[in-house]
């Protein structure tokens, strides 16, 4: 063999190695891509796990407060001890956070009067009227996205403050426009349906007799028929509002509404919203204490309709640095005892449901 | 004389420099037959195992990313909690989901084609273009079916995925249809549901 042809087949060997190593590089470069991706992935779910068993810890402690056979289980406070032990949270440096997101107003049901008759007209923008609003919601349909759907009508900083997505449909206080187009959503019937519900609910409001117009809670049943498994509980018959946690301004003008099942005056104490303001701030106030107060009549009349001492949607919120998980759970009104008084109600009438989740990191 | 054994020295060839016998050189081609039948099928087995091991990476690789795309997309999902039912059409190839972003006219659509999930929302009236449309894969294929809780509500879409069989070493004698099931059931919830009361509904 000559000197010159020994070079040539180490170069050749060279190439061959240098190609290997290629090759090797190329494939564990790869597999280290995924192997990190599945890491990541991974980690991913195990850190949503964690915060989705704390989450449940919590709704644990919030059905068992609920469910207690006390006078204070009828009603959700900031007395309560959930907000104690929210405190503590098992995910280290993580913070738990609560809020009623139902007591406030949604422009998904808002009827036309209660604009009109109260200051909540000022809260629609300029050269929009309540009339808008209502053409606005039957051509566009209902949005639990309130910022974005009604952005055209309200100013982001009072949708933020005064308006929530989030809430049943009181068949008393809907807009009847709304209730039929719910009616159609859930039940999927016609249109001529959804119209025939809606008058019947329109010619019930139209009583001589103001306090025959409601449907209360205990007639719900016979007044939706067939309908009411399917409709109950997102129509309902119960008080939208938590006199413990709505705004104090929402609650001044629910108060100076006139009512027509409230004797001549048709107008409450206005002396009523500084003594809730003033009295929650102190206790836990109750629908009984609302039943002693509210003069000349609060069960079965229509403020009965707004007010009551129940919250039926929050908001749950673990967070920790940029790593949140965010739940909306609705609570079901018992359908079998719409009753408030402890004694009769059981632990596990009350039933958290999950109805929206959001993680982001 | 002398020098004439001299040259006869230097100019025959010596003993060890006469050349291979045919012997010798049956032998000797022999084992480089053997080497080189050796060293291909060596070679050829570790090509394999680097293609296999490229397939099963890539095969991961795709089934972790539609896991993450699915599990993405599927939590903008948003069905508001007065509505019905979770109204999710399924057919053999695709799904189409409404209520993207809570939008009632916006919609996730899945569909296989092309030995690919294709993950897109499709453009709503008045948009122009395709909003998105991203493919995963290779699959060899895939079901979708809604996914449901004990009480028959709905809470999200089930999608499995069986692994690409096009290869043509997995093609061959059938061998792809001996093998164990290894599909995949990427089960992705909606990030926001109807409400259902479960003491009434039965349907």
């Amino acid at each position: 063999m000559k000197t010159t042809e020994k070079g040539s087949t180490y170069f050749v060997l060279l190439i061959l190695l240098l190609l290997i190593s290629v090759l090797f590089i190329g494939i564990s470069t790869f597999a280290h891509l995924v192997v990190r991706t599945s890491l990541i992935v991974s980690q991913k779910h195990e850190l949503k796990q964690a915060f989705v068993k704390e989450a449940e810890r919590v709704v644990g402690l919030m059905t068992e407060e609920a469910g207690r056979a006390s006078d204070s289980a009828a009603a959700d406070s900031f007395h309560d001890d959930i907000w104690n032990q929210i405190r503590f949270c098992e995910i280290e440096g993580a913070k738990i956070t609560l809020e009623d997101i139902s007591s406030r107003l949604n422009p998904n049901w808002m009827q036309r009067t209660l604009f009109t008759r109260t200051a909540f007209i000022k809260l629609l923008g300029s050269y929009k009227t309540a009339d808008d609003l209502q053409a606005y919601r039957q051509k566009n349909g209902l949005s639990a996205d309130i910022p974005t759907h009604y952005a055209a009508f309200f100013s982001q900083e009072n949708l933020e403050k005064y308006f929530s997505g989030y809430g049943y449909y009181n068949i008393n206080v809907s807009d009847e426009f709304v209730l039929e187009t719910v009616y159609c959503e859930r039940t999927g019937k016609t249109e001529a349906e959804g119209e025939s519900f809606r008058m019947l609910i329109h010619n019930r409001r139209l009583n001589r007799d103001p306090l025959k117009r409601l449907v209360l809670a205990k007639d719900l049943h016979n007044f939706l028929k067939s309908d009411f498994p399917v409709l109950y509980p997102i129509i309902n018959a119960q008080p939208l509002f938590n006199v413990n946690f709505v705004d104090k301004d929402i609650l001044r003008e629910i108060i100076n509404y006139p009512y027509p099942d409230q004797g001549k005056k048709k107008r409450l104490s206005p002396s009523l919203t500084d003594w809730i303001l003033d009295q929650r701030e102190k206790r836990e106030l109750t629908e009984k204490d609302l039943e002693n107060t509210i003069k000349p009549r609060y069960k079965n009349a229509r403020i009965g309709q707004f007010l009551g001492a129940r919250t039926w949607f929050w908001k749950l919120s673990i967070i920790k640095d940029k790593t949140a998980l965010v739940w909306i759970l609705a609570r079901i009104p018992d359908s079998r005892n719409n009753s408030t008084d402890s004694k009769t109600r059981g632990v596990n009438d009350v039933h958290f449901t999950l109805i929206e989740e959001r993680f982001s990191e | 004389m002398r020098l004439r054994k001299i040259v006869q020295q230097f100019s025959a060839p010596k003993k060890n420099e006469q050349g291979f016998t045919l012997i010798e050189a049956i032998t000797m081609i022999a084992v480089i037959s053997v080497l080189g039948v050796v060293l291909w099928s060596g070679a050829t087995l570790a090509m394999r195992a680097v293609d296999n091991m490229g397939s099963y990476l890539d095969g991961s690789s795709a089934f972790l990313q539609a896991e993450n795309a699915l599990r993405e997309k599927c939590a903008a999902v948003r069905f508001p909690y007065w509505a019905g039912r979770c109204e999710v059409e399924i057919d053999e190839t695709s799904a189409s989901i409404p209520y993207y972003k809570g939008q009632k006219d916006s919609e996730l659509r899945l569909e296989f084609k092309d030995h690919m999930l294709w993950v897109s929302i499709p453009k709503k009236d008045g948009d122009e273009g395709e909003r998105s449309r991203l493919p995963y894969g290779p699959f060899g294929g895939a079901e979708f079916a809604v996914a449901q809780n004990p009480n028959r509500g709905v809470y999200g879409i089930s999608v499995t995925l069986r692994p690409d069989k096009t290869d043509e070493e997995n093609t061959v004698s059938g061998q792809a249809e001996a093998e164990p099931d290894s599909s995949l059931t990427i089960t992705a919830g909606f990030g926001a549901v109807p409400l259902r009361n479960s003491e009434n509904e039965n349907d």
